[in-house]
């Protein structure tokens, strides 16, 4: 009796109303979880993305200091090359021939090749092209007729390109 | 909503970048490259070149190749080439198509959307245009943005919400553009602009090529200007040098074998001070203080109603252009962000603003103090070191500091310093119930555990037992600012003494265990021993003990080193007999791992 006092019997009525307030809570709750799962599973992507990204970066941190460095040195072999194209002495001549045959050694025991283009079409994905020379007689136009310093590529990536003269049309 | 990127389209060189974690993030091109020439070139099979391997063809193919575009846009030029005409807007495109694919490769998902910036001078019909070349691109421009207004979106001056006058110094490749805005509340307005679109880096490399031709004439007698290739070096060189001179006072030009003559070869060798770089090129410097004062007349406004001034494009690194500007304007003038892609980030922030990014930044917190818990001698082991990224996780193995020890109690500590009596006590609690066990066996794992919210959950749990207590505290980053600056202050100020007193806290701990290892070798294997071996270790051991109550860093030390060295002779013997190998009296006791008993 006293429990019949303090609770009132359900009805169909009541039961159907809370009923639609709980389901309407779920479908807050279920679309609130969703969200939730969509934020974190971006979040959790964008973190994973971020590592391969990141491990890649480390791998071309090592590379790009290595090219840094082989470009800084390079310029002794432009120096060298420059010399040589100069009438010397003998004997300079030929000790000087021998620090740049050393030098390229040096280059090519760490993968690094020449690009010396002369003669060859030109193509901007190994040369730039510093000047234009009107095209003499039994020239290709569009060819290397000089190169102003040589390129080199570090395997198959190029760390500097030749810098030529093109022969004009 | 996909990614949008943030392009500045620039009239010598592009840049794109893009908003990741909420942080702007350049994309490097294909070639490796952050920014890429706004050069594009047609080879004569059709192919088309965009970026740097088309600026390396130009001079090769000059009638094909289309730099500066930037300066048509909006104008009804076309550029033909072979026989075929592109307007502004389909040239700009093809760059644009080229920064859109690198930053593609670079987020490995396509990018539809865009925001572009252009000149504030820029007009309608050049602002349409600029988004036309963003549609044929097949980008969905949703804003075109004014270059000084992304340069200062980028140095976030959007957040201040009262109402300032900046300055916006832009000194690029080739053109040089100065403006006035009014910031406040979000909102940007362009007050006034002004500028030179034939002033850049390139007229400061020149003035010092020319020097250095001058100086080779006056010492050697020989014209280099007239020499191709000699001068290609040059060029190269002067370059180098003015690089060189906004972060040293001086630089070396050294060019061996430049030319020659009848007399033989001749080599360049001239050292550049900034001095001296600064007196070639202050006539270029002083060419951008007039637009600086008329753009500020337009705006009906004197130098002392700026409140910043931003210095923006490469050409700004040169100490002595930041000089002058500082010298007129009277404001130190902001820099810190890579000036050449300043505006470009910038972009980037309006993109992340439309998407909701920006605003709905992810503000992972961190811990502003090291949180650990106190073990033998007072010591204060950190778990959790300070600045760490939360929410966060750490577990650490303890163990007892007595034998039979029934209970640990778990001190929570927050702070720097190396002692508990030092820091700041969270909370403390007892983990019971420990199975009798000698000092240093039972397994207590201690597991700090912070949530998003900086709400710290503390766990003890008996390995052995698998019994456990914990403890949560909730008021751990309800710190100011200033109470974690004294903290840290104090620690850094006390380090040298802290660090004295825990090392003799360590020695004590060590001479501790070793004595308590020593007395259980005696016990377990006393009997083995001879006679006057036993006396003498347990007079030693005594001897020991009263050391270790003299608290005398050095006494303690020294007993150490002689108990372990005598003890360890005598078991020795003692393994020797046994063929066995030494190893019973180790008693590195770790004082780190054990707790001080309850």
């Amino acid at each position: 009796m006293e429990q019949n006092e303090q609770v009132k019997k359900p009805t169909v009525k009541s039961l159907t109303a809370e009923n639609e307030v709980l389901k309407a809570e779920l479908e807050k709750a279920k679309a609130e979880t969703l969200s939730t799962k969509d934020s974190w599973l971006r979040t959790a992507a964008d973190f994973e993305n971020f590592k391969k990204r990141n491990q890649d970066t480390r791998i071309n941190a090592y590379k790009d200091g290595k090219i840094d460095i082989i470009k800084k040195i390079l310029v002794v072999g432009d120096t060298l090359d420059r010399a040589l194209s100069m009438s010397l002495d003998e004997k300079t001549m030929e000790g000087l021939k021998m620090i740049a045959r050393q030098f390229s050694e040096t280059l090519q025991a760490e993968g690094v090749t020449e690009i010396n283009p002369v003669g060859e079409p030109f193509d901007p994905n190994f040369h730039e092209a510093v000047m234009q020379a009107p095209k003499g007689e039994n020239e290709i136009p569009n060819t290397v007729k000089q190169v102003f310093l040589k390129g080199y590529k570090l395997n198959d990536k190029v760390i500097r390109y030749a810098q030529v003269v093109v022969i004009g049309d | 909503m996909g990614k949008i990127i943030g392009i500045d389209l620039g009239t010598t060189n592009s840049c794109v970048a893009v908003m990741e974690g909420g942080e702007p993030v350049v994309i490097a091109n294909a070639e490796g490259a952050r920014t890429t020439p706004s050069v594009v070139g047609f080879q004569k099979d059709g192919e088309r070149l965009v970026g740097q391997v088309a600026k390396r063809q130009a001079v090769a193919n000059s009638d094909r190749t289309v730099i500066s575009i930037k300066r048509h846009m909006g104008s009804d030029y076309k550029v033909e080439i072979d026989g075929k005409k592109y307007s502004p807007q389909e040239i700009s495109a093809m760059i644009l198509s080229k920064l859109k694919k690198d930053a593609e490769s670079y987020l490995g998902e396509t990018v539809k959307d865009a925001v572009i910036t252009c000149p504030a001078y820029f007009n309608d019909a050049q602002r349409q245009a600029t988004k036309d070349a963003g549609k044929i691109a097949g980008l969905n421009v949703l804003r075109v943005i004014n270059e000084p207004t992304a340069a200062a979106l980028a140095y976030g001056l959007d957040k201040d919400t009262t109402s300032h006058k900046v300055m916006i110094y832009d000194l690029g490749g080739g053109t040089f553009d100065v403006s006035i805005l009014d910031i406040g509340d979000g909102v940007f307005e362009v007050l006034a602009t002004s500028g030179n679109n034939m002033l850049g880096g390139d007229d400061f490399d020149k003035k010092v090529m020319d020097y250095l031709v001058d100086e080779f004439r006056k010492k050697e007698g020989i014209d280099l200007s007239k020499d191709k290739m000699a001068m290609q070096r040059l060029k190269e060189a002067a370059e180098k040098a003015k690089i060189e001179l906004s972060s040293m006072t001086s630089t070396n030009v050294n060019l061996p074998f430049i030319t020659a003559d009848a007399t033989g070869p001749k080599h360049l060798d001239e050292t550049i001070t900034r001095q001296k770089f600064d007196a070639l090129t202050s006539d270029l410097v002083e060419m951008t203080i007039e637009p600086l004062t008329k753009a500020l007349k337009d705006a009906g406004l004197s130098y002392g109603d700026l409140a910043k001034v931003i210095m923006v494009g490469g050409s700004t690194r040169i100490p002595a252009v930041i000089e002058r500007v500082k010298q007129v304007t009277g404001k130190e003038p902001f820099k810190g962000i890579n000036p050449d892609e300043c505006v470009a980030i910038g972009a980037a922030i309006q993109g992340g603003v439309l998407t909701g990014e920006v605003k709905d930044v992810l503000l992972l917190d961190v811990t502003p103090l090291t949180l650990g818990i106190e073990t033998l001698g007072g010591v204060c082991t950190p778990l959790i070191e300070r600045n760490t990224t939360i929410p966060a996780k750490k577990s650490q193995v303890f163990s007892t500091a007595a034998d039979n020890q029934p209970e640990v109690t778990i001190h929570v500590l927050q702070g720097e310093r190396k002692f508990a009596k030092d820091n700041k006590t969270l909370g403390q609690f007892n983990l019971t119930g420990i199975a009798p066990a000698p000092r240093g066996i039972p397994q207590i794992e201690v597991t700090f555990d912070i949530d998003a919210n900086g709400i710290v959950h503390v766990t003890a749990k008996d390995l052995g037992t698998q019994k456990s207590a914990d403890i949560t505290i909730t008021s751990s980053t309800n710190l100011s600012e200033d109470e974690i600056n004294k903290a840290v202050k104090e620690a850094e100020q006390y380090e040298e003494e802290d660090k004295k007193r825990k090392e003799a806290v360590d020695n004590r701990n060590a001479l501790d265990g070793m004595i308590f290892q020593m007395e259980k070798a005696l016990k377990e294997n006393g009997d083995k021993l001879p006679e006057e071996d036993k006396a003498k270790l347990e007079e030693l051991i005594k001897e020991a003990k009263t050391e270790l109550e003299s608290n005398d860093n050095d006494r303690i030390k020294a007993a150490t080193e002689k108990l372990s060295n005598e003890a360890q002779a005598i078991f020795a013997k003692l393994y020797q007999q046994a063929g066995g190998q030494p190893g019973g009296a180790d008693a590195n006791a770790d004082g780190d791992t054990e707790f001080h008993q309850s």
